[in-house]
C-alpha cells in the first residue's frame, strides 16, 4: 500500500482570524513495506500531517493518494482505508471510549465484521503484546488506568484491526522502557517479517535513528530533511537550527571529533561508540608503548 | 537534608476501596521532600508515581497514613487551600492545560481564582511569565506556541500562585528536546535562584540524573533512593525493573568491559569526554 502525498496544505480555521497555516508544500511517497521516522519540532506540523493518511483531515489543498485512491475523491472509501491505515493518535485519551479495555481494544475487530471467537483471540493478543494482561486488566475501566497503561491500550486497539500501514504518533510518549523497547520490538518485527508500511513521529531521536529506514525532517509546516539515519545526523547543524539538538551519542562523537581523536561520526548506538572508542584507545595506547 | 517540606508516613493509596475493583496503588511509602530540594520519581507504568504526585497537592487523601505539606496534614479540609497553594503541579499534555485565549489570562486564572486582588495579580503574572523566559510572549494565543513554550505557561500559571513546590507529572513527555531542556532549565534555575522545591516525573533516565535525589518506584513502593550516581550505578536491579541507565552510564559499562578504566559513577557527555581526552 505505497501512500503518495502530492503539494499538501492544511490550513485550519481558514477564513477566521485565528487560521494557521499548519502544513504546506508536502510531497512525499510512502513506498509499500518501508519504516519512515517523522521528527520535528513542536509545531511543526507532525500531527496534521499524519492525520492526513486516513483521511481523518481533508487537504485544504494538494492530495493524498492512497494505493492509488484520492482519499478527497469521489471513489474514496474512507471506512476501509481507516482499516488498512491504522492510526495510533498522540493523545490515547482521545481514542478510547468504550466501557471496559477489553470492548475497547474489541472495537475496531468488531467492526470489521469479524465473528466473536476471532475478535476473543485478537483482543487477548494485542494485550499481550503492549504488555498488559487480558485477565486482569480487560474489565477495567479504560479511564481508571496509569498514564502508559492508557497509551497500551489504544496501541492494541490498533494492533488488533491488523493494519497493513500503522501510524504512530508519539506512541512511546508516557512508556516505560521496557514497554517502550517490547512494544517498538514488535512493530518493528512486523515490520520485517510481514512487510508492515510503518510512519513513527517521535521526539525521541536515538530512538527512531535505531529503527526507521529512512527519517523525513519536518519543521515550519515543511519537510527540510530527509535521508537515511546516519545522513540525518551527519547533519548535526540543520538539527539544531531546527530546534531538535543531538541524542547523546551522536553528541559525545562530535565532541570526540572535535578534539581530534579518529572516531567516526556518524555512530548512533551505544554499541558502535563502544567500538570506536575501543579502537583508538587501544590505537592510543600502542603508540604511547612505541614512544617509551 | 534541609528542613522537610513534604513528609509522606506509611501512605496507603487504594483505588475503589472495599469495591470487587479495589486496587491498591500505594503500599506503605515514607518519603521525606526536603526544603528546596530537586527530586526525580522514576518507575514502570503502574508503579503509583502520579498517584504519588496527586498526594502532594491534596488532590489524593492517603486511605492510610499521613502526609504533611509544611506541616499541614492534608486529610483537614482546613488545610487544603493552604495546600494546593503551596505546591503547584504541571501535567503531560500541554494542551489540556491552557484554559484562555491570552497567555496572560491564562497565568492569571490561577491567582484569580485564589481571590488575589487584580493590581498584584497583574504584577505576579508579569514577575511568572518573565521566570519562565515568555515575558514577551504575555499577549500571544497559547494555541499558537510550540508545546515547551506551553508547558513554560503552564509552569508560569502555577508560579503565579506562589507555591513553594512544583510538582512535574510527566510535563516534558510531549516535548521535543530543546522544548524538554528549556522546561528542565527553567525548573533548575527557580530551584536554584528562588529556593524552589522540585518533584520531577520522568521516563527519561538522563533528566533523572540531573535530579539532586532520584526516587524509584515498583509496585506502589519505593524500591531504591538515592543520589543519581548512587542509583544509576545499580545497573542489574534497575533493568529488572524494566528500567534503563543513561546513555552514558550504558556505555561506561561497555568501555569498562573493554578494560577502559572508565569510573562507575559516570552520568553525564562532559564527563565522558573528560575522562577520555583529559584537558
Ligand atoms: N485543531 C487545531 N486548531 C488550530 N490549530 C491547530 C490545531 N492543531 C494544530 N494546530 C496548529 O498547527 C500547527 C501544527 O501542529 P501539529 O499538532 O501538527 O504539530 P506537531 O508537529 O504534531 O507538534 P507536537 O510535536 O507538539 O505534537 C501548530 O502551530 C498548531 O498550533
Ligand atoms: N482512577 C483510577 N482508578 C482505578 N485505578 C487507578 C486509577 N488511576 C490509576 N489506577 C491504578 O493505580 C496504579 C498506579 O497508577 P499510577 O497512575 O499512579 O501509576 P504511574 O506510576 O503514574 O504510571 P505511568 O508511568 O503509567 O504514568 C495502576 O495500577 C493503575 O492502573
Ligand atoms: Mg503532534
Ligand atoms: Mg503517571
Amino acid at each position: 500500500m505505497p501512500i503518495l502525498i502530492e503539494g499538501l496544505e492544511h490550513v485550519y480555521m481558514a477564513g477566521t482570524p485565528r487560521q494557521v497555516t499548519a502544513i504546506t508544500g508536502i510531497d512525499l511517497m510512502i513506498a509499500d513495506g518501508e519504516f519512515i521516522g517523522l521528527i520535528g519540532p513542536t509545531g511543526s506540523g507532525k500531527s496534521t500531517l499524519v492525520q492526513h493518511l486516513n483521511g481523518l483531515l481533508r487537504p485544504t489543498r494538494g492530495r493524498v493518494l492512497v494505493d492509488g485512491v484520492d482519499l478527497g475523491g469521489p471513489k474514496a472509501d474512507l471506512r476501509s482505508v481507516r482499516q488498512k491505515v491504522g492510526l495510533v493518535f498522540q493523545y490515547p485519551e482521545h481514542q478510547l471510549f468504550e466501557e471496559t479495555v477489553f470492548d475497547d481494544v474489541a472495537f475496531g475487530p468488531r467492526n470489521l465484521g469479524l465473528p466473536e471467537s476471532e475478535v476473543r483471540k485478537r483482543v487477548e493478543r494485542a494485550l499481550e503484546i503492549v504488555g498488559l494482561s487480558p485477565g486482569a486488566i480487560g474489565r477495567r475501566s479504560p479511564f481508571a488506568l496509569s498514564g502508559g497503561q492508557t497509551r497500551r491500550v489504544a496501541i492494541a486497539g490498533v494492533l488488533a484491526m491488523e493494519p497493513k500501514v500503522l501510524v504512530l504518533d508519539e506512541p512511546a510518549a508516557g512508556l516505560d522502557p521496557r514497554g517502550r523497547n517490547e512494544i517498538l520490538g514488535h512493530v518493528l518485527d512486523l515490520h520485517r517479517q510481514h512487510g508492515l508500511t510503518v510512519v513513527l513521529v517521535s521526539h525521541n531521536l536515538e530512538e527512531v535513528a535505531r529503527l526507521a529506514q529512512r527519517l523525513v525532517v519536518m519543521a515550519g509546516g515543511r519537510i527540510v530533511l530527509s535521508g537515511t539515519p546516519r545522513e540525518v545526523f551527519s547533519q548535526g547543524d540543520v538539527l539544531g537550527q531546527v530546534g531538535l539538538g543531538m541524542p547523546a551519542i551522536p553528541r559525545l562523537m562530535a565532541e570526540l571529533r572535535r578534539r581530534g581523536k579518529d572516531v567516526r561520526a556518524d555512530a548512533l548506538t551505544v554499541e558502535e561508540a563502544t567500538s570506536e572508542i575501543v579502537r583508538y584507545w587501544h590505537r592510543d595506547a600502542n603508540r604511547v608503548r612505541a614512544h617509551a | 537534608m534541609t528542613e522537610p517540606f513534604i513528609t509522606l508516613e506509611r501512605v496507603t493509596y487504594s483505588y475503589n476501596p472495599g469495591q470487587e475493583a479495589e486496587l491498591l496503588a500505594l503500599d506503605g511509602v515514607d518519603l521525606c521532600i526536603g526544603s528546596g530540594e530537586f527530586i526525580a520519581i522514576i518507575g514502570p507504568n503502574g508503579s503509583g508515581k502520579s498517584t504519588l504526585a496527586k498526594h502532594l497537592n491534596a488532590l489524593l487523601i492517603p486511605t492510610q497514613g499521613v502526609v504533611r505539606v509544611s506541616g499541614m496534614d492534608t486529610r483537614e479540609p482546613g488545610n487544603l487551600w493552604e495546600v494546593r497553594r503551596s505546591v503547584g503541579m504541571v501535567f503531560q499534555n500541554p494542551d489540556n492545560q491552557l484554559v484562555a485565549t491570552v497567555v496572560e489570562e491564562d497565568v492569571a486564572f490561577g491567582p484569580e481564582n485564589l481571590g488575589v486582588p487584580p493590581s498584584e495579580i497583574r504584577v505576579r503574572v508579569a514577575q511568572a511569565l518573565r521566570l519562565v523566559g515568555m515575558g514577551e510572549h504575555a499577549l500571544r494565543a497559547p494555541h499558537l506556541l510550540s508545546g515547551g513554550q506551553k508547558q513554560r505557561v503552564a509552569i508560569a500559571g502555577v508560579l503565579a500562585m506562589k507555591p513553594r513546590c512544583l510538582v512535574l507529572d510527566e510535563a516534558t513527555a510531549m516535548l521535543d528536546p530543546s522544548g524538554r531542556d528549556e522546561v528542565l532549565a527553567t525548573a533548575r534555575r527557580l530551584n536554584r535562584e528562588e529556593g524552589l522545591t522540585v518533584v520531577h516525573i520522568t521516563h527519561f533516565m538522563e533528566e533523572a540524573a540531573g535530579a539532586d535525589r532520584v526516587v524509584v518506584m515498583d509496585r506502589g513502593r519505593i524500591f531504591l533512593e538515592g543520589s543519581p550516581r548512587e542509583v544509576f550505578r545499580q545497573v542489574r536491579k534497575l533493568e529488572r525493573l524494566g528500567l534503563e541507565v543513561p546513555s552514558m552510564v550504558a556505555l561506561a559499562g561497555r568501555l569498562r568491559a573493554e578494560g577502559l578504566p572508565v569510573p562507575d559513577d559516570l552520568l553525564f557527555v562532559e564527563e565522558m569526554v573528560e575522562f577520555l581526552c583529559p584537558s
